[in-house]
């Protein structure tokens, strides 16, 4: 169980979230959608406190992030951030196997290797274990980077923009391997994403920020509707049903 | 189909293979150095080296029948040969963390205006008798130590404003960097002929005249930083492979690594400018050849690094002090001729995928 309170922060004397209130229960699916610059890359640095919240609190199970250590920390949330640079050349084997720096001091354990190597079959990198991560194209390194994120084994996995560099199969390949670990293996997932369509399909939760505020906070149909996205967007669209999910349709915008 | 094992085996492998190269090289290396100390102006053979060496420590050299060759192998070859491989080991293992903690491929000890600085503050304690313990080593190595630092803290405060890119640590580096040269030319400008020549020396980086008691103490403080930095080797790939949030999320304090590994590698800068002078050159390429061979992995690159550096420099200092003996030509003057044409060759061939 997460829990936000009255979280706020500001940076150099910009608001950047004010008020913000989330319960968000274990193994849950949560998207943030909001438009750009609305703050969720800061809420989710917030939540993982890798950003000092300048007021309010995050509680896991009950106790505040504040009383925990980065180590501790480290073993409760992954982040996957949503841009990565590696100046230095590093295989996709040795960056996956960093997520498991909690385990390793110098020596890599027989048991981490394993893990390791299972990830990276679950996640179709294994023809891929040897490459520089700098040779890969963006979707392959979105994946590298997740494999990673699973491999620090904590319970809540913070994934900022986790499709954007990715082509529509990729998205929902990596959506779905995150959507199996969440089912599978009891884990929380909260990640930004811009695509209505796959937050509707994969999501359970939905909170949408507008102007470093809570607009809506609730379940698919309670906020992710017509009325909403053309507040939070200002676009407008059409809802469908269409194959059990509903469908955000656009509409073109009418000419100045 | 590669199987989970094929890839535990090859995971291994790799590691094995570059790790077990590590002793060999240091091998090669101890016995390059004996035959790098048998050559000079007057010729001797390895068993004359080994027997010096004995003979010098247990402190009975004055009883030996050629006690004047064996005076010159221990005095004046030994030390200057092991100073060789030390600076070469300590500016390169130097440079490799300082590009990890600024995940900047562009900065070395030289680069960043660390070297200068340390040269600085080794002028002022020898040419005006300013510092902590006058007239011993302890005080230019103290003199050299204090200034690199107050010039690490400039470049690391300056480009934190400019937003850390790399271009930005490279920039505030090379702005610093003319700084400090031109307080240590305007201090070579008022000092007095006989002591001008001993702060020249700076400038240059040369090893003439190194003595016993210098190279235990950069031996020492290479020592301890090579382990500090080993032990540490893990936490420095977390580090370089990513931004500080993502270092931050796996439990590591950015800050804390950065100002820790940068005080070491400072130290270690200085403790050498302070009795070589101003080596430039080995502190980048050294760290790069090690990428070319090893990859990214500071548990195989830091060492990597510092024994090819130790290489270079004692093949350098070798040359300079042998091809127009007796006239020397100091290390800092042949690394660069050795070592540019090797660095852009390697560069070439790797960017054309054959290395």
């Amino acid at each position: 169980m997460l829990e936000v309170n009255d979280l706020c922060f500001s940076y150099k004397n910009k608001t950047v979230l004010t008020d913000i209130n989330i319960g968000i229960k274990n193994s849950e699916i949560v998207c943030l959608l909001g438009s750009n610059g609305a703050g969720k890359t800061t809420l989710l640095k917030c939540i993982n406190n890798i950003l000092k919240p300048s007021s309010g609190s995050v509680l896991i199970e009950g106790r505040d992030t504040n009383t925990y250590s980065r180590k501790e920390l480290a073993r409760i949330f992954s982040y996957v951030p949503q841009s990565y640079n590696t100046t230095f050349p590093i295989t996709v084997m040795d960056m996956v196997m960093l997520g498991r720096s909690f385990n390793i001091k110098f020596r890599v354990s027989e048991e981490d290797k394993d893990i390791v190597i299972k990830i990276l079959g679950d996640m179709n990198l294994i023809d891929l274990a040897f490459k520089d991560i700098n040779e890969l194209s963006g979707g392959e390194r979105q994946r590298v980077l997740i494999a990673k994120a699973i491999a620090q084994e904590s319970k809540i996995l913070l994934l900022d923009e986790p499709t954007s560099s990715l082509d529509m199969k990729n998205q929902l390949d990596v959506l779905n391997t995150i959507e199996k670990l969440s089912r599978e293996k009891d884990i929380t997932i909260i990640m930004s994403i811009h695509d209505l369509n796959l937050a509707l399909m994969y999501g359970d939760k939905f909170i949408m920020v507008k102007d470093s505020k809570i607009y809506d906070i609730g379940d698919m149909e309670k906020v992710v509707n017509v009325e909403n996205i053309k507040n939070v967007y200002e676009i407008e669209t059409i809802i469908r049903e269409v194959e059990d999910y509903n469908r955000v349709l656009l509409k073109k915008h009418a000419r100045d | 189909m590669i199987t989970h094992n094929d890839i535990k085996k090859q995971y291994d492998n790799n590691f094995r293979k570059q790790a077990i190269f590590i002793p060999i090289l240091i091998l090669v290396l101890v016995v390059l150095a004996i035959y790098c100390t048998r050559l000079g102006t007057v010729n001797t053979s390895s068993r004359q080296v080994v027997s010096a060496v004995i003979n010098g420590i247990k402190g009975n050299i004055e009883d030996m029948p050629d006690s004047r060759n064996q005076k010159i192998i221990f005095l004046l070859r030994v030390p200057r040969v092991l100073m060789a491989i030390l600076a070469g080991v300590g500016l390169s293992i130097s440079g490799t963390v300082m590009q990890n903690i600024t995940k900047n491929p562009m900065v070395s000890p030289f680069t960043i205006g660390i070297s200068s600085a340390a040269a600085l503050g080794a002028s002022i304690a020898i040419v005006f008798g300013i510092s902590f313990f006058p007239g011993t080593s302890l005080g230019i190595v103290s003199n050299a130590f204090i200034s690199a630092i107050i010039c690490a803290i400039l470049v690391y405060k300056i480009s934190k404003i400019l937003t850390m890119s790399p271009e930005s640590i490279v920039l505030s580096g090379i702005a610093i960097n003319y700084l400090f040269s031109a307080l240590t030319s305007t201090i070579q400008f008022i000092a007095d002929e006989n002591k001008l020549s001993a702060a020249l020396r700076w400038t240059f980086g040369s090893l003439n005249g190194i003595t016993w008691d210098q190279v235990i103490m950069v031996f020492i403080v290479t020592g301890i930083s090579i382990v500090y930095f080993m032990i540490n080797s893990w936490k420095l790939n977390i580090l370089s492979s990513g931004g500080d949030e993502v270092s931050k999320s796996m439990g590591i304090n950015p800050e804390k690594l950065r100002v820790s590994i940068g005080v070491f590698s400072v130290l270690t800068t200085a403790v050498i400018v302070s009795f070589a002078g101003v080596i430039g050159f080995i502190g980048l390429v050294a760290p790069h050849i090690g990428r070319m061979i090893v990859g990214g992995d500071n548990r195989l690159l830091i060492p990597y690094s510092g024994i090819i550096g130790g290489f270079l420099l004692l093949l350098s200092d070798t040359i300079g002090r042998t091809i127009i003996a007796p006239v020397t030509i100091p290390v800092g003057i042949i690394i660069s001729y050795l070592g540019v044409p090797l660095f852009v060759h390697l560069i070439i061939k790797s960017k054309k995928g054959e290395i």
